[in-house]
């Protein structure tokens, strides 16, 4: 199968490659790459003029919860989402309804998605059993069934357990994740705390609780020589600690989301629950440091830290909501319009971070349009600005602050291994065939 | 002039000309529970419905006194703790309720936003009866009314506030109210009882009762107790009462005569002395007497016309 797609703004960061010219995908991977490529027989031609043509987007935070809350997201369903936003690869993190801590549960994913699933579904797998912080997974194990990486998703509070798993993490050459929040410092907590949580009379998870964490993280990734992951960065003095850790030549990366950057802690008042995440929302000063972040590189990849929830979850008190945002569809454009469009960052600079960069970190598939590169390519439309719509969210979770919000950077075609699995907002039937492997 | 809002949520969405009608209608119906017939028509037809999701019996029989006296139907509506333990959202009780053609919700919830989120589904009036930490409106406005009874000026008027802050019902409402009309407050309390940022809301705070209380022309206390929630915070009720109960000795460090409020349900020995107790219990009586007022002052003006 072929397709060209022609006269877009090709980027690939992994060339450094900023150009108009046409792209030619051939039986499942990249091929030529230049201007006014003669149409091969038989191919699709895809007209691309005034857009962005950029590797998939490898999204490094993404959750399901079939079967123990298929409610909440399916993985046919996270499939769906991932395509409509442009999304080639998708890294499946561990919760509480799916805890991703043995053998089963990832193969499950895996069989799943070949069956049902559009783009690549990968697990990091629970670094602990039961996500609890006491005694290490199977890890190998997991490692040969799939997982890219390991982490719980919440902090593991035991530094023993922690530097434990990083060492034998390491002889598996798979980075841990880490989740910056200390459980005692933000017990009890569902906003950030400072003058507004005050005001609501809601109780905060301070930016210590985070900072505790990275610290501890960055001396446990020095100590044991190996990967860690921070996931999500969310507050100013832990982008700083990062900063200087890599410079330092400690193995350290991290990643935030677009709600960390676009959004500040008022976005809770009036108590709208579709705003309580965690981390929390933050204050100005830590969204101006996540952006420089982003800006300088101390940030490595723009994820969508995607939680699908039930309105069940949400439509309760804000003591007793659900955290989090469903982010996967929304991640692109939200990030282009904040960074590029609003901002100054150079277009191969932001597509590293929603795609090349995430891939490397955790040797994934795509991140690169170099010839016979799998063929995970996404369109983006950065002329026309839409509204975000949850109620057209293919993803169960209609959990989202930025329903309404206009703005440019909707993917308008997605491309897996070669096969489309999006295009103008319509989405493939499954299984795609590139999967099967 | 009325009041802007069809509710009541909290002291920080008013401003001053608000309260001092609140104020001052209080006062005409004050004199209504002299009379021998202790009723009015003004809120004849209308139906005022008490929805507590947690109990108090103090503010639910002061609103059940105060739509009755205005001539009101009233109901009682006892729920679970919260929606999650029912299983019905807060939205789907409000729609229920509201299907009763009620024309005031009285809202009291343990958990902050309650009434809010409340509010935003309903028609009819929503007045927020204390959202656990948040605000507790009507309780501000008795203060403010005791206080004004008092002394007839808030301009300058010196006020201390003592207790378990970051979970008490009145320190963020009493702030905002005592703020708005003009008056100085320093929040008194440990360090770790002191809400972060809340110096942002033009307040003082004093970390040791002898600074925060010196001068005061107005006290305002209300009940500490340890639970889980605070037993970081509070290392025992006995070191507590020793640095910060509001002892006889340590009350002559405030203006004379001063005014000594506290919100109910005292807990002597440990916020407050047996003897200062004896002493601040009339006004804690008068306070009830004029709970009942304010609050039918607050029905009568959120039932007239708004903006």
């Amino acid at each position: 199968m072929k397709l060209l797609i022609k006269g877009g703004r090709v980027i690939d960061p992994s060339r450094d490659f900023d150009r108009v010219c046409d792209l030619l995908l051939v039986d499942g991977v990249v091929g030529a790459c230049d201007v006014d490529l003669a149409v091969p027989q038989g191919a699709e031609v895809y007209d691309a003029a005034g857009k962005w043509v950029v590797p998939g987007a490898v999204d490094l935070h993404v959750h399901f919860s079939e079967p123990a809350r298929a409610d909440r997201e399916t993985v046919a369903s996270l499939s769906r989402a991932a395509a409509a936003g442009g999304v080639t690869t998708a890294v499946c993190r561990p919760c509480a309804d799916v805890p991703l801590d043995n053998i089963a549960l990832a193969e499950f994913l895996a069989s799943k998605n070949r069956r049902e699933g559009l783009v690549r579904l990968k697990p990091v797998a629970a670094l602990t059993r039961g996500l609890r912080g006491e005694t290490l997974t199977d890890v190998g194990d997991l490692v040969t069934g799939g997982a890219v990486a390991l982490g719980d998703d919440v902090a593991v509070m035991d530094s023993q357990v922690m530097r434990r798993g990083l060492e034998y993490a390491r002889s598996f050459r798979v980075p841990v994740v880490a989740f910056p929040e200390d459980k005692s410092l933000a017990a009890g907590g569902v906003m950030n705390e400072g003058f507004v949580s005050t005001t609501l009379g809601l109780k905060g998870i301070p930016w210590s609780a985070e900072e505790v964490m990275v610290i501890r993280d960055i001396i446990l990734a020095r100590m044991t020589r190996w990967h860690v992951h921070i996931s999500p960065v969310t507050v100013a003095g832990a982008v700083e600690l990062i900063r200087r850790a890599k410079g330092d030549g400690i193995k350290v990366t991290c990643d935030t989301s677009p709600h960390y950057f676009r959004l500040t802690e008022r976005a809770v008042e009036g108590y709208n629950t579709l705003a309580k995440v965690t981390p929390p929302l933050r204050g100005e000063r830590d969204v101006e440091a996540v952006m420089r972040g982003l800006a300088d590189g101390t940030i490595d990849a723009v994820a969508s830290h995607h939680v699908p929830l039930s309105i069940v979850d949400k439509d309760v008190e804000f003591n007793d909501a659900a955290f989090g945002i469903s982010g996967i569809e929304t991640f692109v454009p939200l990030a282009y319009a904040a960074l590029v469009a609003e901002g100054d960052m150079r277009p191969v600079d932001f597509v590293r971070l929603i795609s090349t960069g995430p891939a490397e970190l955790f040797g994934l598939a795509g991140g690169t349009l170099a010839e016979g590169a799998p063929a995970d390519v996404a369109v983006i439309d950065v002329g026309n600005a839409a509204s975000v719509s949850a109620s057209s969210f293919f993803s169960r979770g209609k959990n989202t602050p930025f329903d309404g919000v206009a703005t440019p950077g909707w993917p308008v075609l997605t491309v897996v291994g070669g096969n489309v699995v999006m295009k103008d907002g319509r989405i493939a039937a499954p299984p795609n065939p590139a999967l099967a492997d | 002039m009325g009041l802007k809002s069809k509710d009541l949520l909290g002291i920080q969405s008013l401003d001053e000309g608000e309260l001092r009608v609140i104020l001052d209608t209080a006062a005409n119906f004050g004199t209504v529970a002299a009379r021998p017939v202790k009723k009015v028509p003004a809120l004849r037809g209308k139906t005022v419905a008490n929805l507590f999701y947690e109990p108090s019996t103090r503010t639910r029989i002061s609103f059940e006194l105060a739509a009755k006296r205005l001539s009101a139907d009233f109901i009682n509506i006892t729920a679970a703790t919260s929606s999650a333990a029912t299983g019905e959202t807060l939205t789907d009780t409000a729609k229920t309720v509201e299907a009763m053609q009620v024309d005031f919700l009285v809202v009291r919830h343990s958990m902050a936003g309650a009434a809010h989120q409340l509010a935003r589904q309903v028609q009819c009036s929503v007045i927020n009866a204390g959202d656990g930490p948040h605000e507790h409106p009507t309780q501000t406005l008795v203060d403010l009314y005791t206080i004004w009874e008092h002394r007839k000026r808030f301009e300058g008027l010196k006020i201390a506030i003592l207790g378990d802050h970051p979970r008490s019902p009145v320190t963020i409402s009493s702030i905002y109210g005592l703020k708005k009309m003009g008056a100085e407050v320093t929040l008194v309390g440990p360090s770790t009882l002191i809400p972060p940022g809340i110096d942002q809301l033009g307040v003082r705070v004093a970390t040791r009762l002898e600074d925060g209380i010196a001068g005061a022309d107005v006290i305002l206390l209300s009940r500490v107790e340890i639970t889980d929630a605070n037993r970081l915070q509070i290392p025992s009720l006995r070191e507590y009462a020793r640095f910060y109960c509001l002892t006889p000795r340590k009350l002559e460090l405030a203006a004379e005569d001063a005014l000594v409020l506290h919100s109910g349900s005292m807990n002597r020995g440990v916020e407050i002395s047996p003897e200062v107790a004896d002493y601040a219990f009339p006004l804690m009586v008068q306070q009830v007497t004029n709970g009942i007022a304010v609050r039918m002052a607050v029905l009568y003006l959120l039932a007239g016309e708004h903006e």
